[in-house]
């Protein structure tokens, strides 16, 4: 009998390892571009929890690896190690993980029952138009999971001060003019403008609005994808930098902009030192908790221009998750992500810790209020036109051209001349 | 095994167009070196390079000279000033470079307000701006690293049998003069094998410019290696360009084994035993 009670017991211990170890479910990896504590990887851990706590067939092995996560993925691809999801801003998933055939298609998938759901789609989940701006002409290879626009960040309270009240869109060219105008006045010791010079692709950001706005989306996209590079020869091109030109010359942005090295511009805007900078909606979680508690922010849309081409289109992006056709459980990872991108689960665990989701009913955080309002009258366009999402182009010429004239060392003649010349070069050596 | 399969590997590898995430390489020959010749920013990289390990091991080997000299002589606190100029060595990299990112910022950085307060307003700065950045680079990697070279030449000094220097006094040679005649002959060899190490840390520094200019060195403070890195993995805007960048690091490899033999074909001379 006792050793009936015994083989019992021991069966019963086995058999309670054998539960608790999981070893019949199954794994999906999971690479994130968070490390551990950071207010996401927070979220996303409370995500797994609950979802493997749902589904007790799957464990989610998270590798919290940090912003340089598509680096170690090479290894991983090398190597043969199965991942089955990967998350970075779409721009570098389009680079490194889509555009090298990594990524499994996920338009089946989202005409699939959302999670938990026996009937509608997936897509269904998402807001109008925020799938479609991730997808390639291939199809959807992306998950948006926060999404954010770009504008200019201001201190509420030091506008109101000048008497000036932006409205989150519609600002015209001339009265932004007006605004710096006034706000150099009223506060000689503010700098209207702020910059941190040392990223280049917060430089460009100034060159791309304008650009977009004066001569149109399309012939901005055509221009840095012209063979011959003279497409950047258009007088649309030279007007908008002579634009951004005449905001340095009158002197906005604040003394020793070009050798501002992030986020020091930040702390002077925090610090009531800068008035507004343009950036993205990120801003918020960014700058906030390091802001004064009586520190009001908000933002407004890029100025449009009289007569120009591209009024009306504010940049948009995500930070995205991709499922890997180097992993084993495609099936698995996508039921996690429907899983954390329902808007009563992942969604509403996102929006809580304040993040703004591209999720069909999700409650706006309050700090993207102007990030709602703009969204809901103006078009998207992808970071920098689509430029950003083209890594090398971007780099080789765009950067390499705009970042000596952002910093004044060249002339907008020479800026245009110097797109071309690249551009043309560029291309050469890398036939489209 | 551990230096030459990698070396050759490298080698193996430049000869290709690769981003890292596909599992074959487009073999294109001398490409990506033809490439570096049309370049312009591994011109300019190069040129930081040089800059730093010229300028800087020049004002780091002065200092080491004058300090080693001051610290010959029986000063009080000796041990203190030593542990002092040392200290910067055993600081990480990042921590030093952030260090000199906030001494470098014009609104709060130190140097600029002290310039200020003392009325020296006109030697003030925008000192990571593009015309500055490589020359303040530098002085942030002298601070860092005159304490090392200080040691290794100390080190050197202190094995000198001192009936050496009381001979030299004894005939009535000044302070200087030992130091030229008695002390930097005598330690020569051990003064060739510090400027050989400079030589190699200078062509590879990486950390303190990436942390001073933390997340994202702007590209005229590119040196070979922050250039290798940036066509490697980048930061914000990734290229994955790793044929490229394997084919600077082979680059990087050659300069800095010409840069050994420079040193030790023009520093040969007769050992002195003692």
């Amino acid at each position: 009998m006792k050793v009936m009670a015994g083989a019992v017991c021991v069966g019963l211990l086995l058999s309670g390892c054998s539960a608790g170890q999981s070893s019949d479910a199954t794994k999906v990896v999971y690479w994130s571009e968070f490390n551990k504590g950071e207010p996401l990887q927070l979220v996303i851990q409370e995500m797994i929890d609950t979802f493997e706590s749902e589904n007790p067939d799957i464990t989610v092995e998270a590798n919290w690896a940090g912003r340089d996560v598509l680096t170690k993925l090479q290894a991983a691809v090398q190597a043969g190690t199965p991942v089955d999801i990967v998350d970075q801003s779409n721009d570098r998933i389009l680079t490194a993980v889509v555009d090298n055939g990594l990524a499994v298609k996920l338009d089946d998938y989202l005409q699939e029952p959302s999670y938990g759901k026996s009937s509608g789609a997936w897509l269904d989940d998402f807001t109008p138009g925020s799938l479609e701006a991730f997808a390639t002409s291939d199809g959807t290879f992306m998950i948006p999971r926060e999404s954010y626009i770009s504008g200019l960040w201001y201190n509420v309270d030091m506008l109101a001060d000048a008497g000036i009240e932006p409205s989150a869109t519609g600002t015209t060219w001339d009265q932004f003019l007006d605004d710096l105008d006034a706000l150099a006045k009223k506060n000689p010791d503010v700098s209207p403008l702020g910059a941190d010079a040392s990223i280049d692709f917060y430089n460009n950001w100034w060159f791309s609005y304008l650009a977009v706005r004066v001569a149109g989306l399309e012939a901005f996209q055509n221009a840095a994808h012209d063979p011959t590079g003279e497409g950047w020869r258009q007088p649309a091109f030279l007007q908008a930098a002579q634009m951004l030109r005449d905001l340095q010359d009158k002197g906005y942005f604040q003394d020793g902009y070009q050798g501002s090295v992030y986020p020091a511009m930040q702390s002077q805007w925090a610090n009531s030192e800068v008035a507004m900078f343009l950036n993205g909606a990120w801003i918020p979680n960014e700058v906030g908790p390091q802001a004064p508690d009586d520190f009001h922010m908000d933002v407004f849309a890029f100025p449009n221009v009289d007569g120009g081409l591209g009024n009306d289109l504010v940049e948009y992006w995500s930070n995205a998750w991709a499922v890997l056709n180097i992993g084993e459980q495609s099936d698995a990872a996508v039921k996690f992500l429907q899983f954390a991108t329902a808007p009563d689960k992942g969604g509403k665990m996102l929006t809580d810790a304040g993040f703004p989701v591209p999720i069909q009913g999700a409650a706006t955080p309050p700090e993207f209020a102007g990030q709602d309002k703009i969204l809901a009258s103006y078009t998207t366009m992808e970071q920098r036109g689509g430029l950003q999402g083209e890594a090398a182009y971007s780099t080789d010429v765009y950067n390499l051209c705009n970042d000596p004239f952002f910093l004044g060392d060249t002339a907008p003649e020479e800026f245009i001349d110097c797109l071309a010349t690249e551009g043309a070069k560029y291309w050469s050596a890398n036939p489209q | 095994m551990v230096f030459v399969y990698p070396a050759v590997q490298a080698l193996w590898i430049s000869l290709h167009e690769w981003n890292g995430f596909q599992e074959n390489m487009v073999y294109i020959g001398l490409g990506n070196y033809e490439r570096m010749l049309g370049d312009a920013t591994v011109w300019s990289s190069l040129q930081n390079t040089l800059l730093i390990t010229v300028v800087g091991g020049a004002a780091i080997f002065l200092l080491v000279f004058f300090f080693s000299a001051s610290l010959q002589r029986r000063i009080p606190g000796k041990k203190f000033f030593r542990a002092l100029l040392f200290f910067p060595v055993i600081l990480p990299g990042v921590g030093v470079g952030l260090i000199w990112q906030f001494i470098f910022n014009n609104n709060w950085g130190p140097l600029s307000l002290g310039l200020n307060a003392a009325g020296l307003g006109f030697l003030d700065r925008t000192w990571l701006s593009p015309e500055n950045i490589v020359s303040s680079l530098t002085v942030a990697i002298v601070w860092t690293y005159v304490g090392y070279y200080l040691i290794i030449v100390l080190a050197g000094i202190e094995k000198i049998p001192s009936t050496f220097f009381e001979a030299a006094r004894m005939d009535g040679a000044s302070e200087w003069r030992i130091f030229r005649s008695v002390t930097i002959p005598m330690v020569w060899d051990v003064l060739m094998v510090a400027i050989t190490l400079w030589v190699i840390s200078a062509l590879k520094i990486f950390d303190l410019i990436i942390a001073t200019t933390y997340p994202s060195p702007p590209r005229g403070s590119f040196t070979l290696t922050v250039f290798v890195w940036e066509r490697a993995v980048g930061m914000y805007t990734p290229v994955f360009q790793l044929g490229y960048a394997t084919a600077l690091g082979v680059v990087l490899l050659i300069l800095v084994i010409v840069g050994v033999a420079v040193i030790r074909a023009v520093s040969r001379r007769d050992v002195l035993e003692y």
